[in-house]
């Protein structure tokens, strides 16, 4: 329960008063504070700056983490509170049924101070003050995180469970939150298209254009919508904030929008988007423990620093996939590019119970060639580099693309072949997410006519270059040499391929 | 001078207008989609890209019935000819019934056409929106989309 500090007393003296001149100067008071006052003297007057403390991944905690019994603590406050306190749970639930902003450029920035607001409620509730909400990676961990899912904790009924229609061993497709879907939108250049659309006919900042609908773009109408009924139980609905898993899966799309403005997207300069004041949020612990309102700029939300978190500054792995599967791999020059051979001696075979490893001799010292290749740059438009960094599009300097020329094998079915680099623990069900993958390729009408001749043989160019970044992102990539390993599958379930065989590999190289 | 420039803005409005293609359901009962039964919205020719051009299209939905169990997706695919590409997904929130007394009132949702339009052209194209359960195998019974228009926007 909330521990009345002297810091409290003194902060809600200080609000009575700074209420009490309000109310004085004759606007509407809100909480104690008029909305003249707030207008007067801004959001930030409100603010003592809160320490900076990051928000961490759901999947890390074990079900006892101290950031989770805090948010267990602080749920079975709110539930506690009467009905007329701002922080009730269900007062905050209802808060987003009247008010949150959806289908419009207000979409993230209202959830941004959402969020915001709530995790101070916690902080307050559960006396800590390092509280801060958890994210929920859903294209990671494609289940339900399992603490938010068990009934009881510690012998007692777990705050964390909700009902839902959703089962524990449900998992998010592909379709939902894939690395397909989201490199699209993780490689959406246009400020509106990722963040959905400025309200149609909108022409002023008035409070009435945050809930006018406009045009929603990929990460609203999916994922975020989607997941949304997946969950089902009041997640399906305007009062999703009544499960707790709501605020994990928002922290995750805050994080979003934050990765996609780090990769180098700006925000809009409209004052119609940076103006606009959400007007339904409290604060509480600063000069009154049961709320102030904070009536924050969509401008006053664009630093989470000052807002008091971060997300890992570091991109993740598979963020560093997407973002190298979207649209960073530069123009190639072709007059520039380097190319070398690998031999392959002789003609070896690869096949299901033994991938083919490749060492690609003759490239450039690893250490050299990331070097070269690895190195962002900002884009003009035209996709020609120029200046290092921090335009609006980001490129890398160059490319790396393995030719690989093989031949299907005779008298049976095709197989699909993966193609990893350097994986140490390959096997054919290593899956196309792992950072060691690189792409695959077929044998399109391979064995037809019931034959087949070294006429059918193919040369295929995979792009090493986003497996290079997701693999020094990891920290795996290798220090002597590269090796592209060739793995066959069967298609179709329980098969074993028949072996294919590689006559060579061509690497190109382009530098920009 | 001033006979130069309205030649101009003349000019501007007529190419803006040319870049977006309305499109209009076939008939009315193309543009609803049921559980059983794709809508299809007719697109007509589509001009080609420019280099480092895009192709978005806008299309709105005007009324809604979520499936009595789980959850749907609406699947977003490009025809032409036999040819036929997803160009993205989507599901309305929250998942209660809604009905739109005008385009006003529509939910309205954009996808990045660029790469299926390179990928295929579009000489006749048509826009098919089919109800597919979000997690696989669930029946979505009861689900129910109907659509007003749809544009394709080249830039």
């Amino acid at each position: 329960m909330t521990r009345l500090t002297r810091r409290c007393v003194v902060f809600g003296l200080a609000g009575t008063a700074i209420g009490l001149s309000a109310a004085k100067a004759g606007a509407q008071p809100v909480n104690g504070i008029s909305a003249d006052f707030i207008e007067r003297f801004g959001s930030g007057i409100l603010e003592v700056p809160p320490k900076v403390v990051r928000r961490v991944n759901a999947a890390s905690l074990p079900a006892n983490h101290r950031v989770l019994e805090s948010y267990r603590a602080a749920i079975n406050a709110m539930r506690l509170l009467p009905q007329s306190d701002a922080r009730n749970w269900t007062r905050i639930a209802q808060v987003h049924d009247e008010h949150c902003a959806h289908r419009n450029w207000y979409t993230w920035p209202w959830h941004r101070a959402f969020l915001t607001s709530f995790e101070r409620v916690c902080r307050q509730m559960s006396d800590d003050d390092e509280f801060r909400l958890p994210y929920w990676d859903w294209s990671a961990n494609r289940q339900i995180p399992a603490t938010f899912s068990q009934q009881n904790h510690n012998g007692a009924p777990n705050p964390l469970f909700h009902p839902r229609g959703a089962q524990p061993t449900d998992a998010l497709p592909d379709t939902v939150v894939g690395p397909s879907v989201m490199s699209s939108i993780i490689g959406e250049p246009d400020f509106e298209a990722f963040m959905s659309a400025r309200p149609s006919g909108q022409d002023s900042t008035d409070p009435k254009w945050q809930r006018v609908g406009s045009t929603q773009g990929p990460l609203e109408s999916n994922p975020h919508n989607t997941i949304h009924p997946w969950i089902g139980g009041d997640m399906a609905t305007f009062v999703s904030p009544l499960d707790p898993i709501f605020w994990l899966h928002h922290a995750n799309l805050d994080r979003i929008w934050d990765r996609w403005n780090r990769i180098g997207n700006a925000n809009t300069s409209s004052a119609l988007w940076r103006d606009f004041r959400f007007n339904q949020f409290v604060n509480p612990g600063r000069f009154s423990p049961i709320g102030t309102p904070w009536q924050p700029r969509v401008s006053d939300l664009l630093d989470i620093e000052a807002l008091g978190y971060f997300y890992i500054r570091r991109p993740s792995l598979i963020d560093m996939a997407l973002i190298a599967n979207a649209r960073i791999l530069p123009k190639i020059d072709w007059r520039r590019v380097l190319r070398t051979t690998s031999e392959v001696s002789g003609e070896r075979s690869a096949t299901t119970r033994e991938a083919l490893a490749i060492p690609l001799r003759g490239l450039a010292p690893i250490a050299q060639l990331t070097e070269q290749v690895l190195r962002p740059m900002a884009a003009a438009e035209g996709g020609d580099q120029k200046q290092p960094v921090t335009s609006p599009t980001v490129t890398l300097a160059g490319r790396v693309t393995a030719i690989v020329e093989a031949e299907p094998p005779a008298n049976a079915p095709p197989p699909q072949v993966r193609v990893f680099l350097n994986c140490d623990y390959l096997s054919p069900e290593t899956p196309a997410v792992d950072p060691h993958y690189v792409g695959s390729f077929s044998f399109f009408m391979a064995g037809h006519g019931g034959h087949s001749s070294s006429d059918e043989s193919v040369r295929v160019a995979l792009d090493l270059t986003r497996t290079l970044l997701a693999l020094q992102d990891a920290g795996r990539l290798p220090k002597d040499q590269l090796v592209l390993q060739l793995q066959p599958v069967a298609i179709g379930r329980g098969q074993e391929a028949a072996p294919i065989k590689v006559r060579g590999v061509e690497i190109e190289t382009a530098v920009s | 001078m001033p006979e130069r420039r309205r030649h101009l803005s003349r000019r501007a409005i007529f190419a803006a207008a040319a870049a977006i293609l309305g499109v209009r359901p076939g008939r009315a009962e193309d543009a609803v989609a049921t559980a059983e039964t794709p809508a299809v919205m007719q697109i007509g020719a589509v001009p080609a890209l420019r280099p480092m051009g895009r192709g978005r299209l806008e299309l709105s939905l005007l009324g809604f019935a979520p499936p009595s169990v789980g959850a749907v997706s609406a699947v977003v695919r490009l025809l032409d000819g036999s040819r036929r590409a997803e160009i993205g997904r989507f599901t309305p929130y929250p998942a209660i019934p809604f009905e739109a007394r005008s385009e006003e009132e529509a939910q309205r949702f954009q996808f990045d056409v660029t790469t299926a339009l390179l990928a295929s052209g579009c000489d006749n194209c048509n826009i098919e929106i089919r109800l597919e359960p979000v997690q696989a195998g669930q029946p979505v019974t009861g689900a129910r989309m109907r659509f007003g228009t749809a544009r394709i926007t080249i830039s």
